[in-house]
């Protein structure tokens, strides 16, 4: 069965390009903005969720603490994605309650995909 | 070593252009490119107003957050650089570096948006 990935981006640009590298391999839900994805997204039930930290209105890490509340969600692995790139975000992010954390640009396709895999596989 | 400056990063870094035609051909370079386009407008202008007086500074800065990865994505290098230096300076309270930096931004952007649509032009873009 084909895995399923929620995509919460704001960047149209960003969100075709996450597309375009998952593309064949995930089922890809795409959410434009946190309040989409509060409303949607226990609909869509996402094997992982792709979550962009600096989303207008309600960002990635009040998306974050809501789909920790969620029994249907609250055990999905739910991955940052994000151009915040200083020292110390990497722990920053994980100590707010992400399993995972990849950089935009998305310079190399394989560490997204590998790390969607890795979670696919540690929750299996 | 030399000194680095934006002046020196490439208007649109081709590989970029090679790689985006690479996961999703000439389709997904044009569509990139013109969400690009249609972005960098909004932000660059969405920057000049948080900069300006009386503007939100908070504007200045998501727009700067934005821009830096929308740019990135297409290889226009100088623009992410310089929208890069512009959050940095925001979030540091250096607006006054922001403000310098701003115009070059405006040059970069007009700089990487003539050659994007040089590059994904229709008619140019088709194979013999």
């Amino acid at each position: 069965m084909t895995a399923r990935v929620a995509v919460v981006e704001d960047n149209p640009d960003n969100r075709l390009l996450v597309s375009a590298i998952l593309d064949g391999e995930f089922e890809i839900v795409e959410f434009e903005s946190g309040r989409q994805a509060v409303a949607q997204l226990e609909a869509a039930a996402p094997d992982v969720v792709l979550l962009d930290i600096s989303l207008p209105e309600m960002d990635g890490t009040e998306v974050l603490a809501w789909i920790r509340t969620r029994p249907g969600l609250a055990s999905v692995p739910v991955i940052a994605l994000t151009a915040h790139a200083m020292s110390g975000d990497r722990e920053r992010f994980l100590a707010a309650g992400f399993d995972d954390y990849v950089t935009k640009p998305i310079v190399d396709e394989s560490l997204l995909v590998g790390a969607i895999r890795r979670w696919l596989t540690a929750t299996d | 070593m030399a000194e680095h400056t934006v002046e020196n990063d490439p208007v649109v870094d081709p590989t970029a252009l090679v790689r985006l035609e690479a996961l999703g051909g000439e389709t997904l370079l044009r569509e990139m490119a013109r969400l690009y386009l249609e972005n960098a407008e909004l932000r660059v202008a969405q920057i000049g107003r948080g900069l300006a007086a009386g503007g939100e500074l908070s504007d200045a800065e998501a727009g700067a957050h934005s821009l830096k990865s929308s740019a990135a994505n297409l290889g226009a290098t100088r623009v992410a650089r310089l929208a890069n230096g512009i959050e940095r300076a925001v979030q540091e309270g250096e607006v006054g570096v922001a403000a310098e930096l701003y115009p070059a931004l405006v040059r970069a952007a007009a700089g990487a948006a003539a050659e994007l649509g040089r590059r994904v032009n229709p008619t140019a873009g088709e194979t013999p």
